[in-house]
């Protein structure tokens, strides 16, 4: 049974006998190589070409006008990027607010308790798995039941950041929840021995422990807030008075709704990647992972 | 962890963790309630979770002869009316089938293709291998409303703007898949395929018949992460089908809403029909997508 | 060859089974598939399997049925079933695009089905196959399919956008396909078959004609007769507002065309059919006003009747922050404000949904609101129309008018398919079809003349008004709708929301003629970017003058 005589040769040396050929890897890789660079890397190429010209689908021909796009995009009179832009952070720091506010005392909470653990968990991670247009259908009325949250300037976006709260606050919890599993129990014992209470175990070893997990829950907070756009669109459509045109909105609009913005928005997006991008680089240098015990 | 903690927290916890859980729970009682209105009902009575004509008060009022719920117009209106009209005018059965394709096709594929490069990334040696890594693991920080145009683009390059085809393609690539399922194969000991080589496996075999029994548990996960998202899509399908025969359901209800007099309990009807595989398969499987969130590597 | 596997339930590497292979076994059973099975007892394993296996049937049959109904999967079998079937492929094709949706609206589906059984009766060599697209998105999906691989021959176009496809060269212009047929008759399309207010979205400024009329519609206002019978047993200036038969009786099914004579006649009608609860709330609407999402639409028709234009026919710059407009505007949110005529201000509130209720007496609808109104109700149908009535600097009733018409796209191969289609959707046969299942007044002529026509009006009153109003209007506003809509709605949205502090403390806006004019600068910034690109184009194709 000493191994069949194959025809592929032995690669490497390094006390592995692998057999494969050369190019076997490469094959492994490639659809799913290909797909990805295509639509991936490609199409980010694609989208800055065409935001330096004005396109239009049908017309087609599309002309090259430099840096126009963005010009309109950040100066001009009639572009929304601005005030999508501060729509789109303020956003973002209320759900990352939120988020700490109410996943993370949630999965303390949840951590209490022993035996209702995993109910808990289940129903709080419903809504994380029900389609988003699902959601913002049934909230556009039940905002309209519990008060006007959706017709007043100052709430709307408020009542946009609950909906992701209430959509969110389950998975973010299980993740907590997670990285709270991780933190050796005798840290714990050991603070005991030493006397201190709750609150004093919780500044001491949890928070500095959960770091990482805090790290990782909000980056994709972050990330995923910069994006939303199916509440927007289904609940609001901008309103009232714009207060909740949000960049992704904005974008959809010019490019699949009005004809003949593809190039204007294909630059908003890039300029909603770079403004990602930068919070991105921002949180790895101050957030340097680090491993934090032993 | 605070395992011990003292009663009164863990008391408190527990009262605060039921309240939250009623608040996760309502909107889904309210959308199955109103599912069952009339059209008038509802739009005379949002609030309740019961219809008006089956709550215990109007009845009440029925038999002693007052006005009524029960005697209003249309309150013989059949219980499972708005699910019927919902498929058989809405044609919300099509909507669902193509979410269930789109879902499945997707899932299978990606998967497949994922387990492919993960494996190569992870038990292969070659030229490049690191950098081409890298350039996958930079591929998942790009924001997809960036992608939306230009992926439209491509496709309506390649001729396939508003086909199934124009769904499924990009969403073939998923490299967070890659990333998860090469973690979770280093760290599978390699004596078994040591001992799968000495027998003269090829990698084809190994693959097949030792890691992915092995790697169960995480490919499950990682097919029902994907089939989740892949039924809830929503943004794509949109910007690229135009053929209301071919939306999946998430495009199907935006539209019924902006229908102008929206007939309200029957799109709540089309939410429940739209939801509710997902919420069965979610809880069939429920130890595995939230047991797998802590494969998801958060060691960055 | 034998393979060695884990059983991952006791963790790697601590337990190890051997696993009979696929191929050959050293036992002689077939393989197990799954992990760990063989520890069990050989007749456990064997009815755990029958379980799982009839689990994963009764899944994977659910599943199917399911999928069958993909989109996909059902037309793919509904070409292999015809071709099984041996049934007589047309040679034709034609394909036609339309926004009414079946999966909308049932009444659309049936209109569909019947124009398409007719159509291809009388012309067995063309197969008609729809296509329906959501309006909101009309624009972009026609734009790329066009350059794609199934562009549609036919497609219904709604006078928004008209005039952009045009500009950009997507539209067949039909002056030679209308020269070589009748000038008269019910197949006859030219512009004498036409009401005036229906031919003017169709064509350019010299005469290019690139669409006809298939529907008339005009912006209305819908009155709840109920609940004005009910004002005019008591009150006199109500009762006026109906119409008097010959023999001095009220015809209380049939409100006069010309009842109110002008804003400050309806500001008194619409207040003394308002009602209020006893917290001072109001408890039924004179007039519903609605600020989210209606911009445009609700502030123009008033603008119309007052003498105004929301646009110059050219659609070089903005008309609505003239006094016209500023009239228009400050009318609406003094209703509102002062005259208290409305339900508060809700995202979620349903003008229609009210009206049907009995809770507003008088709302901005349509001449097309009839049909749905009565399938909503079971058949409720006692209301009127009327036109929106004269203001300071108007001269008579009036609203805006507007015509979707049927165009042929510019990539068609099959034009003459094409036209036969059109001849019988826009002639008088199609508009008959599109009354009786739609409830819809057509656009030409002759089918004012028909004895269906007289008999809709006989059934159901509320359409005795809606060939004068349809009449009365002026064109509705065509220029990038879209993109001006995304401008200046904002604004209305605000000056109705924030009329008192725009008459206090003059935040946001100094005042409303100055928040019309900042959105007349956004819409002509609009206006000036598409005339720059419709010139491009037109130079593209080598013709000077649009």
């Amino acid at each position: 049974m000493a191994g069949g005589q194959r025809r592929n040769k032995v690669l490497r040396k390094n006390g592995r006998s692998f057999l494969y050929a050369a190019w076997t890897p490469y094959l492994y890789i490639a659809p799913a190589l290909a797909l990805t660079v295509l639509f991936s890397l490609v199409s980010m190429a694609i989208s800055l070409y065409v935001s330096f010209h004005h396109y239009d689908a049908f017309a087609g021909k599309s002309e090259l006008i430099g840096l126009d796009n963005y010009r309109r995009a950040l100066f001009s009179q009639d572009s929304y990027f601005p005030l999508a832009l501060k729509n789109t952070t303020l956003y973002v720091f209320l759900s990352v607010a939120g988020v700490l506010t109410l996943s993370l005392p949630l999965a303390l909470l949840c951590n209490q308790i022993r035996k209702g653990q995993s109910l808990f968990r289940t129903l709080y991670f419903l809504p994380s798995i029900t389609p988003g247009v699902v959601v913002a259908l049934v909230f556009f009325h039940l905002f309209g039941v519990w008060g006007q949250l959706l017709d007043h300037r100052s709430t709307a976006l408020v009542a946009l950041v609950i909906l992701g709260l209430w959509s969110g606050a389950g998975y973010n919890m299980v993740l907590f929840l997670a990285g709270l599993n991780e933190i050796p129990g005798h840290y714990y014992d050991a603070a005991k021995v030493d006397g201190a209470n709750e609150v004093q175990q919780f500044r001491h070893i949890t928070f500095p422990l959960l770091r990482n997990t805090l790290v990782f829950v909000t980056v994709m907070t972050v990330i995923g807030a910069y994006q939303v756009f199916t509440s927007v669109y289904i609940m609001s459509q901008g309103g009232p008075e714009r207060s909740t045109e949000v960049v992704a909105y904005t974008i959809f609009i010019n490019a699949f709704a009005v004809a003949g913005q593809m190039g204007y928005a294909s630059a908003l997006a890039w300029l909603l990647f770079l403004a990602v991008l930068v919070f991105v680089i921002v949180q790895m240098k101050v957030f340097r992972s680090r491993k934090l015990y032993d | 962890m605070t395992r011990s903690g003292s009663s009164w927290l863990r008391g408190l916890s527990w009262v605060i963790m039921t309240v939250g859980a009623l608040v996760m729970v309502y909107p889904y009682l309210y959308m199955v309630g109103a599912s069952f209105k009339t059209r008038r009902e509802f739009s005379e009575d949002k609030r309740s979770l019961v219809p008006p004509r089956y709550q215990i008060q109007e009845r009440l009022k029925h038999i002693r002869g007052e006005t009524s719920a029960v005697d209003a117009p249309g309150a013989d209106w059949p219980l499972f009316k708005n699910y019927v009209d919902a498929v058989r005018y809405g044609k919300v059965d099509r909507f669902l089938g193509n979410s269930a394709l789109y879902a499945c096709v997707i899932t299978l594929v990606q998967m497949f293709f994922n387990v492919l490069a993960a494996y190569a990334f992870a038990r292969m040696d070659f030229k490049g291998k690191d950098v081409l890594f890298g350039i996958l693991l930079s591929t998942m920080m790009l924001p997809p409303a960036v992608l939306l145009i230009p992926r439209f683009l491509v496709l309506s390059r390649m001729g396939l703007v508003d086909t199934t085809w124009g769904v499924f393609i990009p969403s073939f690539s998923g490299p967070f898949g890659i990333f998860l399922l090469r973690q979770f194969f280093l760290n599978i000991p390699e004596d078994l395929e040591h001992a799968a080589r000495i027998d003269g496996c090829a990698s084809w075999g190994i693959l097949w018949n030792v890691v992915l029994p092995l790697s169960k548990s995480a490919l499950i996960t990682l097919g029902l992460f994907t089939f989740m998202g892949a039924w809830n899509m929503f943004e794509w399908p949109l910007v690229v089908l135009s053929n209301q025969d071919y939306y999946p359901l998430t495009v199907g209800l935006s539209f019924f809403q902006s229908e102008t007099r929206a007939d309200w309990p029957r799109i709540f009807a089309a939410t429940v029909m739209g939801s509710a595989p997902l919420i069965v398969l979610f809880l069939a499987a429920q130890r595995h997508l939230v047991g797998g969130i802590s494969l998801s590597g958060m060691k960055t | 060859m034998i393979y060695w596997t884990v059983d991952p339930r006791k963790g790697y590497g601590t337990k190890v089974i051997q696993r009979a292979s696929l191929k050959k076994d050293s036992h002689g059973e077939p393989g197990a598939r799954f992990c760990g099975l063989e520890k069990m007892g050989n007749d456990v394993k064997g009815s755990k399997k029958m379980v799982m296996v009839g689990w994963a049937m009764g899944c994977s049959l659910l599943f199917l049925t399911v999928v069958f109904r993909a989109g996909m999967t059902r037309d793919g079998m509904d070409k292999a079933l015809s071709r099984v079937a041996g049934r007589q492929v047309r040679p034709i094709e034609l394909r036609v695009w339309d926004w009414w949706s079946p999966a909308g609206n049932e009444e659309y589906g049936a209109y569909f089905e019947e124009v398409k059984a007719i159509f291809e009766e009388r012309n067995p060599d063309i197969d008609v196959v729809y296509q329906f697209v959501p309006f909101g998105h009309y624009v972009q999906k026609l734009s790329t399919a066009m350059v794609g691989q199934r562009p549609p021959d036919v497609f219904q176009s709604s006078v928004y956008w008209a005039e952009g496809f045009y500009h950009r060269g997507m539209l067949r212009p039909l002056n030679d396909l209308l020269e070589s047929q009748p000038g008269e008759g019910p197949t006859s399309l030219g512009e004498s078959s036409f009401m005036e207010s229906a031919w003017r979205h169709n064509h350019t400024g010299d005469g290019v004609v690139y669409g006809i009329p298939q529907i008339i519609d005009a912006n209305c206002l819908l009155w709840n007769l109920d609940i004005l019978e009910e004002e005019a047993r008591k009150d006199e200036m109500i009762r006026d507002l109906f119409v008097r038969r010959e023999d001095g009786q009220i015809d209380f099914d049939r409100i006069r065309f010309d009842g109110i004579r002008d804003w400050d006649h309806f500001r008194e009608i619409v207040k003394r059919l308002t009602r209020f609860d006893e917290r001072g709330q109001v408890k039924r609407a004179g007039f519903i006003i609605q600020a989210y999402g209606g911009g445009g639409g609700l502030f123009s028709p008033w603008l119309a009747s007052n003498g105004g234009r929301y646009q110059d026919s050219e659609g070089r710059e903005a008309l609505f922050h003239l006094t016209e407009g500023v009239q228009a505007m400050t009318f609406l949110v003094e209703l509102y404000w002062e005259d208290k005529v409305s339900f508060p201000f809700r995202r979620q509130l349903s003008g229609t949904e009210l009206f049907v209720e009995r809770k507003a007496a008088c709302i901005a609808g349509g001449t097309w609101s009839g049909k749905d109104i009565a399938r909503d109700t079971q058949g409720w149908t006692h209301m009127g129309k009327t036109a929106y009535p004269p203001g300071p600097m108007g001269k008579a009733p009036s609203t805006e008018t507007w015509g979707n018409m049927l165009v042929i796209s510019s990539s068609c191969l099959r034009v003459d398919a094409a036209w036969r289609y059109i001849q019988f959707v826009c002639g008088k046969e199609g508009n008959l079809l599109r009354s009786k299942h739609l409830g819809y007044n057509g656009p030409r002529l002759d089918f004012y003349e028909t004895p269906a026509w007289e008999k809709s009006k006989e059934d159901r009153p509320y359409l005795s008004n809606v060939k004068e109003i349809c009449l009365s209007g002026i064109k509705l506003r065509h220029t990038e709708i879209i993109a001006s809509d995304h401008q200046a709605n904002p604004i209305f949205e605000t000056i109705l929301l924030q009329y008192p502090d725009i008459r206090e403390k003059k935040q946001p806006y100094e005042s409303v003629r100055n928040a019309l004019e900042q959105a007349a600068g956004q819409v002509n910034l609009v206006y000036s970017r598409y005339n720059l690109q419709k010139d491009r184009w037109l130079a593209a194709r080598g013709e000077t003058r649009s």
